[in-house]
């Protein structure tokens, strides 16, 4: 027997004119599988339709707002996040773009050595020009006095230096005592 | 209501969060009960319904005023409970530790409330034999009362499609329910809206 009509007009929610219906009851006096399944489907349909809508727990709109306002903050720093990813890769760029400008103009480590050593050579050749020009000046000159000429003139020089000393010294104790 | 809930959404599409808030209080019941059938678990369903109306809030702009906003809302959600189904398949949880929410009624006598938890319980247990189309099929028809063609656009099937997932989910609940019973149970149930002819 071809139960698939019956099913149909058991499960199904189309309207069954009076022969249907007969028919049907028919058929479930006679059929055991499709009366189970009309007293299956009966009893889960009268609590499909006896069933209540189940309520969120108390301060569900409160928690909803906290949610949101998480979210917009993560969304926030997100994109603080990304604009300071964007900014530190443009400024890096433009770092490597400018230094790929710079370096070539800039002098290479050897370049600085040779440039010290150069000038070190230029200074000691400036001091051998005027040790070579001041020495036979100097023996001329030393050659003019006897010995004796230049004690007196040094001494001469360290007694005048004494007497300046002491007047120095004179002067600023008695404008120590005039305050 | 209606009045002023086209009030909240024109002012939520322009950005104003607490007139959105006013919709998420009008619109808890129906879409925490939609996870809830979809999930059956408590803590899922308050998950699945916060992110339904964060979801709703974001495309909020993208909204048609045309469409029914509750059909709109009821749609995100069955869409995400059933990705979210897919993604972890829950385990089997039986009667009695069914989590139930909170049932709104007045004073009801703790018999009531006990055979009103059971049955709660027994649909959940029903439903999870259920894939997920099939499962949100039967909550929208049985909980939401759409047809068939409003079952077709939410779930993105065709009008036979529909027809023939109800057609298996019933028999597949009958079955179910008919497993758990020790002996065969009286005939003679009473049919009602959206029932069978049959009965």
């Amino acid at each position: 027997m071809d139960h698939r009509p019956f099913e149909h007009w058991l499960l199904d929610e189309q309207p069954l004119d009076s022969e249907q219906q007969r028919d049907l009851e028919a058929h479930l006096a006679e059929c055991p599988d499709c009366a189970r399944l009309a007293q299956g489907w009966g009893r889960v349909e009268a609590l499909l339709q006896g069933a209540e809508h189940v309520e969120p727990p108390q301060g569900f709109v409160t928690r909803w707002e906290a949610r949101l306002a998480r979210q917009q903050a993560r969304t926030d720093r997100r994109l603080g996040l990304l604009l300071f990813g964007v900014n530190a890769t443009a400024a890096t760029l433009l770092l490597i773009l400018w230094l790929t400008d710079l370096l070539p103009t800039l002098p290479t480590p050897a370049g600085v050595l040779a440039s010290w050593i150069d000038a070190l050579t230029s200074l000691f050749a400036f001091a051998k020009v005027v040790l070579e020009v001041a020495k036979p000046l100097l023996q001329t000159l030393f050659g003019a006095l006897p010995l004796s000429g230049w004690l007196t003139i040094a001494a001469s020089l360290g007694a005048f230096l004494l007497l300046w000393i002491a007047t120095l010294r004179q002067y600023a104790s008695r404008q120590g005592a005039e305050r | 209501m209606a009045d002023n809930e086209a009030e909240w959404l024109a002012k939520a599409q322009q950005g104003d969060a607490q007139a959105f808030s006013k919709l998420v209080e009008a619109y808890q019941v129906p879409v925490y009960n939609l996870c809830y059938r979809m999930l059956s678990n408590s803590e899922d369903a308050e998950d699945a319904a916060q992110e339904t109306f964060l979801r709703a809030y974001k495309a909020i702009k993208r909204y048609d005023p045309q469409r029914k906003f509750s059909t709109w809302l009821l749609s995100i959600a069955s869409n995400y409970c059933i990705d979210r189904y897919r993604r972890r398949r829950l385990p089997s949880t039986p009667i009695e530790s069914m989590p139930q929410g909170e049932l709104p009624d007045g004073a009801p006598s703790i018999e009531s409330t006990v055979a009103r938890h059971e049955t709660q319980g027994e649909i959940q247990v029903l439903l999870e034999v259920l894939n997920p189309h099939d499962r949100a099929a039967v909550i929208m028809r049985y909980w939401y009362e759409y047809s068939y063609e409003e079952i077709a656009e939410e779930l993105d099937l065709s009008i036979s499609a529909v027809k023939s997932r109800l057609h298996r989910a019933r028999r597949a609940l009958a079955a179910e329910w008919l497993d758990r019973q020790p002996e065969a149970p009286a005939l003679g149930v009473e049919r009602s809206r959206h029932g069978s002819p049959a009965f």
